[in-house]
């Protein structure tokens, strides 16, 4: 992979800080009774401190099996290779390959992950309080008093109403809004310097989904955690996002700027998902047209295609790029693409708020 | 488009019993799930519904397609009483009713090859058809929703969530139907196949002068495809109005919070546009709030609202295609929310 180690931290402006998060040629495989099945091939990418990252692409595309390989939570017949490295405080750990105790002093203190679904991801047995002290007594070797004093602070801090009895409660006595901010002030307990998460909103409703997604735009101020926002949902990249990665395939096919993603795609992937999403135009411009779709189905894993996986549904796909896989390549220093196609000229999508 | 009625629906209600724990004494309490709701669908017309989990959509497809019991209410099917009509007619409004799901590989029998899958509603319906003309109109759908027929003897899990869907809806448009419930149709889907499958709803419905009632919770989606649009709260009708009109200028509250809720896919859109948060959460359908459902939230709540539950209202908007009907005691000051 060419420069991928010149990314620039996008708070330009700022003094040059080194990257939270390492990712070099990161692959991840699972053996299954069909043989082996490649979910993410050589991701290359560094994550920096403050800086929320979204990572958007279809099911299939890699996006939560990248990170469930940095976090160790692979599934049983799944492989990592390659390397990931956790900057702490000028301190390299490697993530892939590392042993189960010493992953767990890092898991939950100093990278930490919520998922999708609030109900299975809390244990119902036990009340928030227990499980939130757990995380504290464990990681920071707090008394019980001081543990529960600090989970309500976080309560609080998530805009939990009636934080005091919430956390004598059930995980079934709250409903799915309130579970996700309770997750997330877990996770935020040991102030880690990543935060994982996988799809945070997508089952929650929409006026849900806007206080979440608040909370966690507010958060990434408070805290100097890295957010890692994995969805397939682009409003939910335009609201909270700085920078954004684009997967197809198993591959990253784009790095970009929030703003360069949107007003700038240069991968025809990129393109293709933007013009296929439905807008609420209140006018009913575009209403009656068909909506612009990408033709045909999304690549198998098991059998990609030889050269780049968006070939065959790609209407810029030359003979080049049936042989040959691209690889992401920096034209500026914001903004990498995996494609062999000359840059596109400015989106005709979007054009702001104008 | 014609104004041909062909359902009407006034003052549906479905109630599932349930039981609940006060103190001592568990008492049978009713969830009210549809309480109450009236509307109808045009001939050829794609009324969307939109709401969030619990507001009853779903309930409200299932009880229209009459695989639910209603509790109360009326519902006139092409000039018949759908929830009355019994044996050989009862079978002729299903051949007109049908249904798409949300999860496109769930709703086919693993054990069927997609032909036998389509064919089914067929050889139920119309058993006096040789096997060589159900083929041929097996093959004759699968190509209109662009299923290759070499595809005929595969079974569902050989097929991508997109493919699967498009089983599904060759299976709802073999009997040529008047009206599909689609539960979700594209929620389960990536954004590029969603895209095809909404053109190809689209497409269909020109083509067969198709009725849809298009229930979703992802507003754009339901804009994009529908003519009207119903929005649900906690079992009840907010409001109802033209598709283009009620997203340009909401006239109920709970509306005009939900579309400042969609996440615009456009950063500096999204930048500029208000969200406006609301309180807590839905409150629970055992017990909703006296007076309007919609008062423990509503931004602009007065206290008329909390003793009086509103009747939904036809109110005239000028220069406005189409009727609108609100459900809320001040729709006048719709604009102080987000104030």
């Amino acid at each position: 992979m060419t420069n991928t180690n010149q990314i620039p931290n996008s708070n330009i402006g700022k003094e040059v800080v080194s990257p939270v998060l390492s990712v070099k040629d990161l692959t991840v495989s699972f053996r299954t009774n069909d043989g082996p099945v490649s979910a993410v091939n050589n991701m290359n990418f560094e994550i920096y401190p403050g800086d929320t990252v979204g990572v958007v692409g279809e099911s299939g595309s890699g996006k939560s099996q990248t990170f469930l390989a940095i976090m160790g939570l692979l599934a049983q017949n799944g492989e990592a290779t390659g390397s990931a490295i956790l900057n702490i405080e000028g301190k390299d750990h490697e993530l892939v390959g590392m042993d189960l105790n010493r992953l767990n002093k890092l898991r939950g203190s100093k990278m930490s992950m919520i998922f999708q679904d609030p109900m299975t991801s809390l244990n119902p047995y036990l009340k928030i309080s227990t499980q939130m002290c757990e995380v504290l007594r464990l990681h920071q070797g707090m008394g019980k008093a001081a543990a529960q004093q600090k989970a309500l602070k976080f309560l609080d801090l998530v805009r939990i109403p009636e934080a005091k009895a919430r956390l004598n409660q059930y995980p079934h006595e709250l409903s799915g809004g309130m579970r996700q901010r309770v997750m997330i002030a877990m996770s935020l307990l040991c102030e880690p310097a990543l935060l994982i998460a996988d799809e945070p909103t997508t089952a929650l409703d929409v006026t849900v989904q806007a206080q979440v997604l608040r909370l966690l735009h507010d958060l990434k101020t408070d805290f100097n955690t890295a957010i890692v926002l994995i969805t397939h949902d682009l409003g939910v990249v335009a609201g909270v996002c700085d920078r954004v990665q684009v997967m197809y395939g198993g591959r990253l096919a784009e790095i970009a700027r929030v703003d360069d993603i949107f007003y700038n795609p240069q991968h025809p992937y990129t393109r293709g998902l933007l013009e296929s999403t439905p807008r609420l135009n209140a006018d009913g411009s575009s209403k009656h047209a068909d909506l612009p779709t990408i033709k045909g189905q999304p690549p198998n894993l098991q059998n990609l295609p030889a050269g780049c996986a968006f070939a065959p549904r790609c209407d810029h796909a030359t003979e080049h790029c049936q042989k040959e896989i691209p690889t992401l390549r920096y034209f500026n220093e914001n903004h990498a693409k995996a494609c062999f196609a000359e840059g596109f000229s400015q989106s005709t999508l979007l054009h702001g708020a104008d | 488009m014609s104004e041909n009625k062909i359902l009407e629906v006034n003052g549906l209600k479905v109630w599932f019993p349930t039981i609940v724990n006060e103190g001592l004494w568990s008492k049978k309490r009713w969830v009210k799930a549809v309480d109450g709701i009236s509307f109808h669908v045009n001939e050829g017309e794609v009324l969307g519904v939109v709401g969030e989990s619990g507001c009853g959509k779903s309930t409200m497809g299932m009880a229209v397609l009459n695989l639910l019991k209603p509790t109360g209410g009326k519902a006139v099917w092409m000039g018949k009483d759908l929830f009355s009509i019994k044996g050989r007619e009862m079978q002729k409004a299903r051949r007109d009713l049908q249904v798409i799901f949300q999860d496109p590989v769930a709703s086919l029998d693993p054990r069927m090859t997609v032909g036998q899958i389509i064919a089914e509603p067929l050889t139920t319906h119309q058993p006096e058809l040789t096997k060589d003309e159900v083929q041929s109109q097996v093959h004759e759908v699968m190509a209109k929703v662009g299923l290759l027929s070499d595809m005929i003897n595969r079974y569902p899990h050989e097929f991508s969530g997109g493919q699967a869907q498009r089983i599904g809806i060759a299976r709802a448009i073999i009997l040529k139907p008047k009206l599909i419930v689609c539960d979700e149709a594209v929620s389960a889907l990536d954004v590029s196949i969603q895209a095809q499958i909404i053109n190809l709803l689209k497409q269909l419905r020109e083509e067969m002068g198709l009725s849809l009632i298009f229930i979703s919770h992802n507003m754009s989606v339901v804009h994009h495809i529908s003519d009207r649009i119903l929005v649900l709260y906690l079992g009840k009708v907010m409001e109802i109005a033209d598709a283009n009109a009620l997203i340009a200028n909401p006239q109920h509250p709970y509306t005009k919070v939900l579309i400042s809720a969609v996440p615009i896919a456009d950063p500096r859109k999204f930048q500029s546009n208000k969200i406006i948060e609301l309180e807590g959460d839905i409150p629970s359908p055992v017990n909703p709030p006296k007076g309007c459902v919609f008062s423990t939230r509503c931004p602009i709540v007065k206290d008329k609202c909390r003793k009086e539950p509103p009747t939904v209202e036809t109110i005239a908007s000028e220069g406005e295609a189409g009727v609108r009907q609100v459900a809320c005691h001040f729709y006048q000051r719709v604009n102080e929310v987000g104030q």
